[in-house]
């Protein structure tokens, strides 16, 4: 019972989230100086009059904001998105299309940026204030401080252009058709922006981890762990990693706003084909339909990585539980 | 122990797996990685903007930069020296009137699936794009008539000469084969056909094999669309053939790569709003007017003295030339509106005459109280336009007027520019922007004569134009209208524009591709060296020097 009500609650709160975040989008959107057709239509001046009016007709700029609103919001639920205004073509079948290559690209990220974190971090813990701690410590920082995109570029520079051993850019080899594409050029292609990507949350999980180990490390049971002859490795084995993974992997699944921001600049740099660079786009040409799928995607997906987060806590977490049981 | 030994396996793990990368990338078959010099080369990498610009489909506006004889064919097409001639109708006729237009259509032509080409392919092409009326107006044409297989005969309710231009863009499309879906299969019937298209990533393009002309030389050309940054990276990692680049980039060095450059009439030049301020809004509602360009004398002016020489110099670092018109160079162009400029003497004079003096010794002339001083906005994220705006701003001062420069974007742009002058372009294959830049009706309509200009006898002349059943005959009057010995929408008669300098569309690229005769390039830089791409050839012999 509790649980359920737990996770109906959860679901409300984001349901009212997305319906928040889509009317703010499109007030924001319908007062934005950008008007569509002029954005669609580009410096252009051989545009008639007939032909501006065709248009509006066609993309019901015509309407009032709210009839728009709800029409939008009655074909969303319906599971209609409607049709991009730049590319003429369902937003459904592009969202669907950019968000497996970006899903790709941040899964493999987060995975990697999870696990190298939580070693260094751990290493950096056992290891504490000797030379190992301060270097990981030191790195942490410097890869917390330094943007996304600039290191894709020095990547960029230094393994694409100078030393040739990856692709420029984009996710598949030049010129070759997609059923001649192996899974390791995809891999090739993918190294450089996932690289990037990994790097941008290392530096959270790692000094997080560094803290909490160093909280499990001094308190009193592993100390008895170390009187009754348990080595170092056995004490992170039955003791450490169980302790130290819950609130890791919680923070990761936090971390997923952030990874998503990071994905955008890394695909700019990478000229790798995912939502970023097509959320760019819709929002300079004011394509609303467009605009308004991607974000309502990545607010669910930001959504369910907080979701998850919590939802782990609440079932491994023994302490959370007890006091469920207990009122 | 147990625990470090795990950690450095980790690590070696780590090390072997991009050691290896590393290797077997290098065996990989990078495409076009020095090549030997007497290979014979059929296939090219090329970058050459973001996006295909109308993704292959004429619906999203495929065809308006020259893109119609890369997987297509058209009715008529044009010359290198822009004439017009037959593709698909071998032979046309426009009647007396101007009204009806008859095309003797060829029979060996086929799409790349092996299906004729047709003339109800032709009807439905027409037809469809008239009845979806947004990238193409072809509310003019009444009725599409197949007389026979061989013959089609176009009726149009008004004479229109600017049809020609049209008749050249307008692809042919397969009506069995078109849906919303066309952009991912566009089958046509012109020398080369789509393979593959990865959104966002390349097209990838192989010789028709059912091409009823010369079969191109390149069997493939892979374009990747990256941005000018991505595309430099790329020509120096030796991933790519061609480029095409900014006047920044234009000098740099990459072994093997030579620099390609042709003459556009892609123009640059400030826009003079024509008219006093209190003339009105927009249908938009936005303010127009403005009471210093309104007077005549500042925008002659400005016209004859500006040094456009130094523009070049310094903006386009040499890649370029001057520019009196936006029609400079076309078959319609009337070239005595190419005028000597930097006349500033004389720019004083006629400023002097028309009372423009500086009574107050700050270097700003005045008349009747009011400043010859206006704002110029430019598109701050344009680096040519900026540079050009920086240019005038300080050129305009030794002839006592002050140019405030406002750093904008164009949706700013959009709600000032019947008001304030603005950094402006263009450039056509054809005289239609001329006509809706300066005719009075359509004024204010997205970029549609933003200045409102509104001369009767120019705008008679541009009637007399698109009237015309002949293009000599119509060209005659596009003439007229720019100049005809006492008014005109050019620097000679009302000065509506400034127009200052045209770009040199640059290419970087291997030196031994051969582009064939290009025409002379229009606005839009993006894919205009592509227009003739099923007949470029590999020049073995040639070198970068």
């Amino acid at each position: 019972m509790e649980k359920i009500k737990f996770l109906g609650l959860k679901c409300i709160r984001g349901i009212s989230l997305l319906i928040g975040l889509s009317i703010l989008t499109f007030t924001m959107m319908h007062n934005s100086p950008i008007d569509p057709i002029s954005a669609y239509i580009g410096s252009e001046t051989s545009i008639t009059l007939e032909q501006r009016e065709a248009l509006e007709e066609h993309w019901g700029l015509n309407d009032p904001p709210h009839v728009q609103y709800f029409t939008w919001l009655k074909n969303f639920i319906g599971g209609e998105m409607g049709n991009s205004k730049i590319q003429r073509r369902p937003v459904a079948d592009i969202v669907a299309e950019k968000f497996t290559a970006s899903f790709a690209l941040m899964g493999i990220s987060w995975v990697l940026s999870g696990s190298i974190g939580f070693c260094l971090g751990i290493l950096a813990a056992v290891k504490k204030g000797k030379p190992t701690d301060r270097f990981i410590k030191w790195l942490s920082y410097i890869q917390a401080s330094v943007p996304t995109f600039w290191l894709g570029l020095m990547l960029l520079i230094v393994f694409s252009v100078w030393l040739r051993w990856f692709p420029i850019g984009i996710s598949v080899p030049i010129g070759v058709v997609s059923s001649q594409v192996t899974l390791w050029d995809r891999i090739h292609h993918m190294i450089l922006p996932v690289a990037t990507l990994s790097v941008l949350g290392i530096a959270n999980v790692t000094l997080h981890t560094r803290e909490k180990m160093i909280d499990v490390l001094n308190s009193e049971y592993v100390l008895f762990a170390k009187t009754r002859g348990e080595t170092t490795w056995e004490i992170l084995k039955n003791h450490g990693i169980r302790n130290v993974a819950l609130p890791a992997i919680t923070l990761h699944f936090a971390y997923f706003g952030e990874l998503f921001g990071g994905s955008v600049l890394a695909e700019q740099v990478f000229s790798y084909p995912g939502l970023g660079s097509t959320l760019t786009e819709a929002g300079l040409k004011s394509d609303l339909p467009l605009l308004m799928g991607i974000v309502m995607i990545s607010a669910i997906f930001v959504f369910a990585g907080n979701m998850i987060a919590d939802i782990l806590n609440a079932i491994i977490n023994p302490r959370l539980k007890e006091g469920n049981t207990l009122d | 122990m147990k625990f470090k030994r795990c950690i450095s396996l980790v690590c070696t793990g780590l090390l072997a797996v991009s050691v290896l990368a590393g290797c077997s990338s290098q065996e990989q078959p990078v495409v076009n990685a020095d090549q030997t010099s007497s290979e014979i080369k059929e296939e090219l990498v090329i970058s050459m903007g973001t996006r295909p610009p109308g993704e292959f489909d004429p619906r999203k506006r495929w065809g308006l930069y020259s893109q119609s004889q890369i997987l297509h064919s058209t009715l008529l097409k044009k010359t290198p020296q822009l004439e017009i001639v037959g593709d698909f109708a071998k032979e046309f006729e426009v009647s007396e009137d101007g009204l009806i237009w008859t095309f003797h259509l060829d029979d060996n032509f086929k799409f790349s699936n092996g299906e004729d080409v047709t003339a109800e392919d032709v009807k439905f092409t027409y037809e469809m794009l008239k009845e979806d009326g947004v990238n193409w107006d072809l509310s003019f044409l009444k009725k599409v008539e197949i007389k026979d297989d061989k013959t089609m005969v176009f009726h149009l309710s008004e004479p229109r000469s600017t049809f020609f231009a049209q008749l050249t863009e307008i692809v042919i499309l397969p009506k069995d084969h078109y849906d919303d879906n066309y952009s991912e299969n566009p089958i046509g019937s012109g020398p080369y056909m789509l393979v593959q298209w990865d959104k966002d990533q390349q097209a990838i393009l192989e010789a028709n094999p059912y091409f009823h002309g010369k079969a191109p030389h390149f069997k493939k050309i892979t374009l990747l669309f990256l941005d000018e940054n991505a595309a430099l990276a790329a020509a120096k990692n030796g991933t790519v053939d061609l480029i095409y680049t900014l006047p920044e980039f234009a000098d740099e060095e990459i072994e093997g790569f030579k620099q390609f450059s042709y003459e556009s009439n892609d123009v640059r030049g400030v826009s003079m709003p024509t008219q006093k301020s209190g003339y009105g809004k927009t249908p938009e509602g936005y303010p127009i007017g403005n009471d210093v360009t309104s007077d005549i004398a500042i925008r002659k002016a400005m016209f004859i003295g500006l040094d456009r020489e130094e523009m070049v110099n310094t903006v386009l670092n040499g890649h370029g030339k001057k520019a009196f018109s936006l029609v400079d160079k076309m078959p319609w162009w009337n070239e005595e509106t190419a005028v000597e400029d930097n006349r500033v003497e004389e720019a004083m004079a006629i400023l002097e005459e028309a009372g423009w003096v500086d009574t107050d010794n700050d270097g700003i002339r005045e008349k009747d109280g009011l400043k010859a001083s206006f704002k110029l906005y430019h598109p701050s994220a344009d680096v040519v336009r900026t540079n050009t705006a920086l240019v005038v701003a300080e050129q305009a001062k030794k002839l006592g007027i002050d140019i405030e420069l406002v750093g904008s974007n164009w949706d700013e742009m959009q709600t000032i520019m019947h008001s304030s002058p603005i950094l402006f372009a263009g450039g056509r294959h054809h005289p239609h922007q001329f006509h809706t830049m300066h005719d009075i009706k359509g004024a204010g309509i997205s970029y549609n004569n933003i200045v409102y200009y509104d001369n009767p006898v120019v705008a008679g002349y541009m009637e007399k134009a698109m009237h015309a059943s002949k293009q000599e005959e119509a060209n005659k009057y596009w003439k007229l209208a720019q100049w005809d010995g006492e008014t005109g929408a050019s620097g000679l008669g009302d000065v509506p524009f400034v127009w200052l300098i045209r770009l040199d569309h640059i290419h970087l690229g291997d030196a031994r591709i051969n582009f064939g005769e290009q025409p002379i390039h229009t606005h839009g830089h993006e894919w205009s060296l592509l227009a003739n791409v099923g007949e470029w050839t590999w020049d073995a012999e040639a070198t970068a020097e």
